[in-house]
């Protein structure tokens, strides 16, 4: 019994020993300080330089940042991130790259805020979180570093930042508010992706592990990229067209949805008043482009399969202006120009001089209704599927102002020329 | 004279170490029974020992130590707990950063929080093993069933702890277990819904805002866990563990037969009055025949078999403790405790497990909320903490499983529990139940006829059989309660490891879904 004593108490004092070797002596920050003390005594030149080399402290290093609630301690590996004289060195001690540095103080905007990453980690291992399944954010590699400029600053003011505004356009020109929603804005068939960039839930469904191994186990990029660029892998039967974009542009839109987060910053980091990505468009082909297109298709000429809808795919739009009893191209430019300026045309204005008064009404009337109240799409085979696909309610979304303008650009879309060839060749 | 002041105060000088270790023990290397039995009484800690012990209590393969493993991990618990608390926010915005801090830098921090997650681990299984070898060893009986009884409400504390404490991290990990556990705890729902008597007579509902002190869980749950964790319920441990303890000393220390064999006492610790029969008996007696128990004293009958408790019985609860101590140790070295994702009530688990101790408990409720969550392990707590009231047979305690029949009765139940058990989970994975062959049939219907009641019907008339086989309460409390282990341990098992997202069954991890 003695022994056992004797054994057991030996084990706990040699854990307890090991334990605190790991902890007060083994650290690989306490390393790498040290070869950063090495180096200042290598480039000193003066006493004076000699001195401070020599004195240079090892300890841990911390950037606290009450407002931000992070504390980012990066920098107790990254010593030489501000020295200059670091330019040749190598990870972790060598400087930040580029001027960046010059304008953003690291004292009082830290590493995690751009860089993501787990900044209370001492490891490196566990700070980069790359890896780390629990860690929501972890380090972030080109291109996607730009998108957390978003998180602080006007991306108009930034357009250097070319993949994000590439993407940013690719977003707004595809319909994709069709369904989704952002800030408030957009459809309802799809997620809302206001928050994007943080959401987890593709840790507990990971997609596949060659996508997560390319975006350094990032799993929310692997899950946006992957979303973009191949829709239908989705868990669930998914309305998502494909929309066949070039690696290019995928990359893009990824960089773009990567900076819709909700960690928004105290209004104290803000560069400038920032903005949201939503920008107010009346002209009707802008609002066309970010609402409609990804269903009724580019120019309106008819749009995606539809499985078990009556007509198979959504409906062409841009024969519009036949279908609301417009004969001549100068009726319907006259027509659409009045809607266009924001006439209220249902009140009999004097103004809307065009043929078939009466029908030309009623039919704008029905197409606004649609619009605004949306429709169900109608089952090929009864006994089949419900469509994925239907037309959603605008009422909240568009302004009357902003469906008139929509049918607007639909009726001035109309072929005429085609029309009129067709008809000289009869 | 000046000079003798000095030299005594220089003989006093020299002589400080040993007077005030002597000031400190009051006592030299002991020599004599009387000393040994003197550093027993005289020391506060040690003194709710008994000055000699039976050498049967102090056998290695009758106790196993399981009690004082249970204590010692308490002890350990305690002193690292009080630690953490001194980093450690209670606060929804501050608790998750503040564990990563305890992780990252506060000295000595993340040792600590693997000692005290690990420890609460050995705690509660030895706490469970213990319940197992008494009950197995009748030690229940003969005047110690409300000490049984304290024992229990142990373990209902002992998981409450652990409960309580699982939440206070804040991570996903924490913050979905606490959901599943508090909707366990509001489980009645599915009984008062059905009586349609919710809204004006909802205890599930009660309980769960008692918990949480609110309806979701947030701020007030968390500082209610805190506050349970960290006073009411360790203070309501500690009570009931000094009494627990008071009481074996109380009722004549551990159990064991009257009759012993010198086979059973081998390998245990023997002195030179361990064989002696006293046959003087002091014509005068100053007794306490009035408050202790039994025939006083004790001449002419024996020997007694027990040996000084210094240094046989210290230095076993000191090599258990040290033992307990050191493997908790070397656990918390190799492996840190569990810290996942920051909690997002947004984002739930799939699966969503509660602590590992309640996962049987989630199995059963998988079947029906009500069931599962409070009407078995209410039947099951209220079974055990009666047990040494429906069963007292008069018999020879203090041997595992009693005699050969013992033996039996609990072999044959465990080859039944574990078949039933296994038989009941794999036709419900392959096959469905109820719901699934008559998908209108109202619920109270699955309420009450659901894998978990059939089991616990099936295992009751298995008790009730062995009672009439053998003619004795004590073999159908065996075979009942060879049933519940070997049916909780397999359920426990089943939850952990093949129970993946949205509950469905998986032979491995590996094969959840991806995505």
């Amino acid at each position: 019994m003695r022994k056992v004593v004797l054994v057991s108490s030996l084990i706990v004092v040699f854990v307890l020993f090991f334990e605190a070797y790991r902890e007060n002596v083994g650290d690989e920050w306490r390393y790498y300080q040290k070869r950063y003390k090495e180096e200042l005594k290598k480039l000193a030149t003066n006493d004076q330089e000699k001195q401070l080399a020599n004195n240079y402290e090892i300890k841990m290093r911390q950037i606290v940042l009450p407002e931000l609630n992070r504390v980012d301690r990066c920098i107790s590996c990254h010593v030489g991130i501000e020295d200059s004289r670091m330019g040749d060195a190598q990870q972790p001690l060598t400087v930040h790259p580029g001027d960046i540095l010059e304008i953003h103080e690291l004292d009082t905007i830290g590493c995690t805020v751009c860089h993501d990453g787990q900044g209370r980690a001492i490891t490196a291992k566990e700070a980069h979180a790359v890896g780390i399944p629990y860690w929501e954010k972890p380090m972030l590699f080109q291109p996607f570093l730009q998108s957390n400029c978003f998180r602080c600053h006007n991306m108009d003011e930034l357009p250097q930042l070319m993949k994000f505004h590439e993407g940013k356009k690719i977003f707004f020109s595809n319909g994709c508010l069709g369904c989704h929603k952002l800030e408030g804005k957009g459809g309802q068939l799809a997620p809302d992706l206001t928050n994007v960039a943080d959401a987890n839930i593709h840790l507990k469904h990971p997609v596949n592990e060659d996508l997560i191994r390319q975006f350094h186990k990032n799993f929310n990029i692997a899950y946006i990229y992957e979303s973009v660029k191949n829709p239908k892998a989705q868990p669930e039967v998914t309305a998502m067209p494909s929309f066949n974009f070039s690696e290019e542009e995928v990359e893009a839109l990824t960089v773009f949805l990567k900076s819709l987060s909700a960690r928004a910053v105290p209004a104290s980091y803000l560069a400038q008043k920032r903005g949201g990505h939503q920008s107010e468009d009346v002209q009707g082909e802008a609002l066309f482009r970010k609402y409609c297109v990804a269903c009724h298709g580019i120019d309106a000429k008819g749009g995606v399969k539809n499985i078990n809808y009556v007509k198979r795919t959504v409906p062409a739009l841009n024969t519009l202006a036949e279908r609301m009893f417009l004969a001549e191209p100068e009726d319907a430019n006259k027509a659409a120009e009045l809607l266009e300026k924001g006439v209220d045309i249902t009140n009999m204005s004097p103004e809307l001089d065009v043929p078939n008064r009466g029908r030309f009404l009623a039919q704008y009337r029905a197409i606004r209704n649609v619009i605004e109240k949306g429709s169900i799409a109608g089952k090929e085979d009864s006994k089949g599927p419900e469509p994925l696909l239907h037309m959603p309610s605008w009422a909240e979304g568009l302004t009357r102002k902003d469906i008139d303008s929509i049918i607007s650009y639909l009726i001035k879309l109309y072929p005429w020329g085609e029309k009129k060839s067709e008809e000289n060749n009869e | 004279m000046p000079i003798k002041a000095i030299k005594e105060f220089f003989r006093n000088f020299t002589e400080l170490p040993k007077a005030l270790r002597q000031s400190v023990v009051r006592h030299d290397k002991p020599t004599s029974d009387r000393a040994r039995s003197q550093i027993i009484f005289g020391n506060i800690f040690l003194h709710i020992l008994s000055t000699r012990t039976h050498r049967y209590s102090l056998k290695k393969t009758f106790t196993l130590g399981l009690g004082v493993m249970a204590v010692s991990s308490f002890i350990i618990l305690l002193v690292t707990g009080i630690l953490l608390m001194i980093y450690y926010k209670p606060s929804v915005e501050m608790a998750y950063d503040s564990i990563k801090d305890i992780h990252f830098v506060v000295p000595g921090g993340r040792f600590i929080r693997n000692v005290h997650r690990w420890a609460t681990n050995v705690m509660i299984v030895t706490v469970f093993l213990h319940m197992a070898r008494v009950f197995y060893t009748a030690a229940y009986k003969k005047g110690r069933a409300f000490n049984w009884v304290l024992g229990i409400i142990l373990l209902v504390l002992t998981l409450l702890l652990g409960f309580t404490g699982y939440l206070l991290p804040w991570d996903q990990l924490a913050y979905w277990a606490i959901t599943i556990a508090t909707n366990i705890a509001a489980s009645t729902r599915e009984l008062t819904d059905v009586l349609n008597m919710t809204s004006y007579c909802d205890p599930g509902g009660f309980i769960k805002v008692l918990l949480l002190g609110s309806e979701h869980i947030g701020e007030e749950a968390l500082i209610r866990f805190y506050w349970l964790h960290c006073i009411i319920l360790p203070l309501a441990l500690i009570v009931v563990l000094a009494v627990h303890l008071w009481r074996i000393r109380k009722d004549g220390g551990l159990a064991r037969p009257d009759k012993l064999t010198e086979k059973e006492l081998e390998g245990t610790p023997k002195d030179a009055l361990s064989d002696k029969v006293f046959d003087y008996a002091p014509e005068k007696t100053y007794g306490l025949m009035c408050l202790v128990k039994g025939k006083s004293p004790a001449v002419s009958r024996g020997p007694e078999q027990t040996v000084s408790s210094w240094p046989h019985l210290v230095v076993r609860l000191m090599a258990v403790f040290m033992m307990t101590y050191a493997f908790i140790c070397l656990y918390a070295f190799f492996f840190n405790a569990p810290l996942k994702e920051l909690a997002n009530p947004s984002v739930p688990e799939n699966p969503a497990k509660a602590p590992w101790y309640f996962l049987g408990l989630q199995e059963l409720v998988s079947y029906s909320a009500f069931m599962g969550g409070v009407g078995i392990p209410t039947l099951a707590l209220l079974g055990l903490a009666f047990i040494p009231y429906l069963d007292r047979e008069n018999q020879e305690i203090g041997r595992w499983f009693d005699s050969k029949e013992g033996k039996r009765a609990a072999l044959f139940s465990f080859i039944f529990a574990s078949l039933m058990t296994i038989g009941m989970l794999a036709l419900t994975v392959k096959l469905g139940w109820l719901r699934n062959w008559f998908p209108h049939i109202p619920q109270i219907v699955i309420t009450f006829i659901n894998p978990g009641t059939i089991l616990v019907l099936a295992f009751i008339i298995w008790s009730f059989y062995w009672m009439g086989k053998d003619n004795s309460t004590r073999m159908a409390a065996l075979a009942l309660f060879t049933c519940f282990l070997v049916a909780f341990v397999i359920l426990t098992y089943f939850a952990i490891y093949h129970r993946g997202p949205n509950w469905e069954f998986y032979w491995l991890k590996s094969q959840w879904p991806t995505h």
